[in-house]
């Protein structure tokens, strides 16, 4: 419930929050191009649903000294993502163990999951993997050098403040907000033009 | 030996890198939303018609229970109706005339610039290749082509 704010409308957060969810899937790779987390049949209108739900009913509750009601919502909904693929590898990790290593040329076996195809890296362990996930978004922005300066200079420089990100690059803040559009952008159609290629 | 970083330490970081890059949702306003949604091949209003449906049977949940539904989910309910859904009352039904009848006039507006782009001007350079034209036949026609493209024109561009 918002308490001393203003009544949301709930197609404009819909939508908003559809936008975010999007951009989450691409950050962490998932191309399913019908946007389900593979192996946990959880869609992402079940994810803005639950979130929209939640606070719809007063299980999540906004207080307006706490920031936007959009950012509250957003934490929420990446929260239900990722704790769905936690499950998700929680799950595959169970099931692998259950299967019989399978010899591989050098004869050493390689382990192999339910479908048949090897799972190396697919343990919770490795989920929130730093060096993959900025592999990733610079894999995304490689066509535009101007968008990999800027995400290294969170990436390699550590800088989170708008201002010093403007400075270091040399460009004004709103130039800086631009260029930020045009990173989302360009991760979102990265991630989901791949998809569709598959 | 250094202690490998929980699962939550390392969720935290990349959430703290994705915030430092790309911003958070309160970044994202309605208008690019829509963009990034159309740039991954998505259509706003079939994941707001999907996210209602579910929300619906919720509200559903608080009916037969008999239990008043909470103001917010209400709210959520009729903000995400579907433009398509039949009126369930005059008001809606107000609502969705008014929403259509001002997507007529958008439609018009929009080809109503068209005409204007594209309208070629009134010119009448026909009857000047006539040898046998008088010159005050050819005032005259002159006259009453200047009329017609004023009137072309319409009031502004007289």
């Amino acid at each position: 419930m918002t308490v001393g704010g203003n009544i949301p409308d709930f197609r404009a957060l819909a939508d908003q929050l559809a936008a975010y969810a999007v951009q989450i899937f691409a950050e962490y790779g998932l191309r399913d191009p019908d946007l389900v987390v593979s192996g946990t049949g959880r869609s992402m209108e079940d994810f803005l649903a639950q979130v929209l739900g939640d606070y719809a009913t007063g299980k999540i509750k906004h207080h307006s000294s706490k920031g936007e009601l959009i950012s509250l919502l957003g934490k929420a909904l990446k929260r239900d993502v990722h704790d769905a693929l936690i499950r998700k590898r929680s799950h595959l990790r169970e099931e692998n163990r259950d299967v019989t290593p399978a010899p591989s040329d050098d004869g050493t076996g390689t382990e192999k999951a339910i479908d048949g195809l090897p799972h190396p890296g697919h343990s919770v362990d490795d989920l929130f993997n730093e060096q993959e996930y900025k592999d990733r978004v610079r894999a995304a922005l490689s066509a535009e050098p101007d968008l990999v300066d800027l995400a290294d200079t969170v990436f390699e420089l550590n800088i989170d403040k708008r201002q010093e990100q403007a400075d270091v690059l040399g460009i004004s803040t709103q130039e800086l907000d631009n260029r930020k559009k045009r990173l989302r952008r360009r991760l979102v159609g990265y991630g989901f033009f791949a998809a569709r290629k598959q | 030996m250094t202690k490998k970083p929980s699962i939550e330490d390392r969720r935290s970081r990349l959430n703290k890198l994705s915030e430092a890059v790309f911003g958070g949702p309160e970044e994202i306003n309605r208008d690019e939303a829509l963009e990034l949604l159309r740039s991954a091949g998505m259509d706003a209003d079939r994941i707001a018609d999907s996210v209602y449906a579910k929300l619906y049977k919720q509200a559903q949940e608080y009916w037969m229970a008999n239990k008043p539904l909470p103001p917010l989910l209400k709210k959520a309910i009729e903000d995400l109706r579907p433009s398509t859904a039949p009126p369930r009352n005059e008001k809606e039904m107000a609502t969705q005339a008014k929403a259509r009848i001002e997507r007529v006039i958008q439609q018009s507006r929009h080809s109503g610039l068209w005409m204007q782009s594209t309208t070629p001007e009134f010119r009448p350079s026909a009857y000047r290749s006539r040898k046998k034209l008088s010159k005050k036949d050819e005032s005259a026609l002159d006259e009453i082509a200047k009329r017609l493209n004023d009137k072309l024109k319409g009031p502004q561009g007289s």
